[in-house]
């Protein structure tokens, strides 16, 4: 069996002319959390819906679970649960009564599954507020209920936190983490929202305009990132030059007469800081700093940055 | 064959607090009172009251009622999904689109059967308030099911448009109405008050003046002038049934082949 979960070759949606996904070759490892990190429009939720085979490929290939999705539909997709775009459930009906309609369809008999499922996601079973009078944020709870209630292997989740209150995000996000670490589903989750894809993911794909320009592990994204000693001071040119002279280091920037950038994050800060001041450099701040996945994004983007 | 049925269960479940199709329940058991009051009222014939009020329904109530119902019902079935953002948790089960509409169009004809058993109840409450006895049950049952099994068909070729131009509730309520009213006045007039080629033409295709030409069969009152003139054009049971099923079938095949492009 492949090491995959997921496996796209090629991967393409064309809409008339335009590319919404182009050439995509993603690849989610069992066990792990996927992160899918990209702007409004980028074509993280074309992709999913490629996965889930709710979209067609113009061209390319799915694999979920080392088989071609195309043709395996019956056997594969019950092993997925998925949230795709909004909270899609009937208005008139309420949340258990929602989830007994998908657990019937799933053949799941008992209502355990969906009290469980429920459970997880703090809310009430057997409430009798109809889905047209829930708040946003317990849409969205429900809809992550109906994706986990038949205990896939495998979660598909597109922003998942959307409409939820910091509060809601910091509980989705310990709930996604704990599946994959205690109960050891694979999850591919996608946001625009940096921070929760560094905060949940173990692996990330920046996608940019249909394209993926990077696939790494967080950790290989953050060992990209750059570090530096940045020091603010009276005489930045006078601080690079004690910097050589006492340290051997000219790996420094001085960006102007005050601010000085120090690339040799090894060195003794504070024995630097004593010869400055012994050299009667006066010193108002001195930080160690690290390039975020922000700048990074930015730079591979080359554009805005994200949220 | 069992997913279909837990499928068509899930469908009827849908429908929970929807009040348009109790509403549509409950004018079924109170369209008779002015039919009985019709009875009560006029002649009958040789017809008891019970046999009149369910006459008068069958022929009259039933292909307005039911059509007109069943094609705001379907529209509120086809656009449920569509409304609601919830194909995609159903086609992720996944569930082909084939079996949403098989299972959508089951509804349709299961909701007809309800409406059949509530016009016979009520007609049977219209004869008893008449005055007279309850007769030939067996029979006028199998009618009443007979006939909304047809006219539920019927219904059929406004799902097709319903389906296809994927509008809005306005103009599958207006589509439907436009459509049932037709359909009952070629019923009605188009096969014996008209000689022209295209009304006639369109009374061998339209389903409820084929249905009404085996109701009329056996509502007109033999020796009536009405029945003479009608006696020409009846037709058997099994020719209505085997039109207005090939109606249903290429109805129901252009459905699928709609809903399964446009939703994949």
């Amino acid at each position: 069996m492949s090491e995959y979960m997921i496996e796209t070759r090629d991967l393409t949606k064309k809409y008339g002319t335009q590319s919404s996904v182009s050439h995509l070759d993603i690849h989610v490892k069992k066990g792990r959390i996927y992160g899918l990190l990209g702007r409004n429009g980028a074509g993280k939720t074309t992709t999913m819906r490629m996965l889930l085979g709710l979209t067609t490929p113009t061209s390319g290939e799915v694999k979920i679970f080392g088989r071609p999705l195309a043709g395996n539909e019956k056997e594969i997709l019950p092993r997925i649960g998925c949230l795709i775009e909004s909270p899609g459930f009937y208005p008139n009906l309420t949340g258990t009564e929602n989830l007994k309609i998908f657990a019937d369809l799933r053949g799941l008999r008992s209502p355990k599954y969906i009290k469980s499922a429920l459970e997880l996601v703090n809310l009430p079973y057997r409430d009798k507020k109809l889905f047209s009078q829930y708040s946003l944020g317990m849409k969205q709870r429900l809809a992550i209920a109906l994706a986990v209630m038949h205990n896939p292997e495998l979660l598909i989740l597109d922003e998942p936190i959307n409409g939820l209150d910091p509060i809601g995000i910091a509980e989705v996000r310990d709930f996604i983490r704990e599946l994959c670490d205690a109960m050891g589903k694979t999850i591919l989750i996608s946001s625009h929202i940096l921070s929760e894809i560094s905060l949940l993911a173990d692996d990330v794909g920046i996608i940019d305009h249909g394209n993926l320009l990077e696939e790494e592990s967080l950790k290989e994204l953050e060992e990209k990132n750059a570090k530096y000693i940045h020091f603010c001071v009276s005489n930045a040119q006078k601080a690079a030059q004690v910097i050589a002279s006492s340290f051997g280091s000219k790996n420094v920037h001085v960006s102007d007469g005050n601010n000085l950038y120090l690339y040799d994050t090894d060195l003794p800060v504070e024995k630097i800081n004593r010869n400055f001041m012994e050299e009667g450099i006066g010193i108002r701040e001195a930080h160690l700093c690290e390039d975020t996945l922000e700048d990074y994004f930015r730079r591979i983007t080359g554009g805005e940055g994200i949220a | 064959m069992r997913g279909l049925l837990k499928l068509i269960q899930c469908e009827m479940r849908k429908l929970k607090r929807k009040h348009f199709v109790s509403f549509v329940v409950f004018a079924a058991l109170l369209f008779p009172i002015p039919f009985t009051a019709l009875v009560l009222a006029g002649s009958v014939g040789n017809f008891t009251g019970f046999e009149a009020v369910f006459g008068l329904l069958v022929t009259m109530g039933m292909p307005i009622m039911l059509p007109a119902a069943l094609g705001i019902i379907g529209a509120m079935l086809f656009f449920m999904e569509r409304d609601h953002d919830t194909l995609k948790n159903l086609r992720v089960l996944p569930v082909s689109p084939l079996k949403i509409v098989t299972a959508k169009i089951a509804v349709l004809y299961i909701l007809g059967l309800v409406f059949a058993l509530a016009t016979m109840l009520s007609s049977m409450a219209g004869g008893l308030i008449a005055g007279s006895e309850l007769s030939n049950m067996g029979e006028n049952i199998g009618i009443a099911v007979i006939t909304a099994l047809l006219y539920t068909t019927s219904i059929l070729p406004v799902v097709i448009a319903i389906v296809g131009f994927n509008r809005s509730y306005i103009f599958s309520i207006i589509l439907t109405f436009f459509y049932t009213m037709f359909d009952y006045m070629l019923a009605y007039g188009g096969m014996f008050a008209t000689t022209d080629p295209v009304m006639k033409l369109l009374t061998n295709i339209m389903p409820a003046p084929i249905i009404y030409r085996w109701q009329a069969s056996m509502f007109a009152e033999a020796g009536t002038a009405a029945y003479t003139a009608m006696e020409p054009y009846f037709l058997p049971l099994w020719i209505v049934i085997l039109t207005v099923a090939v109606i249903g079938g290429l109805s129901y095949l252009a459905i699928v082949r709609i809903y399964s492009r446009r939703e994949s």
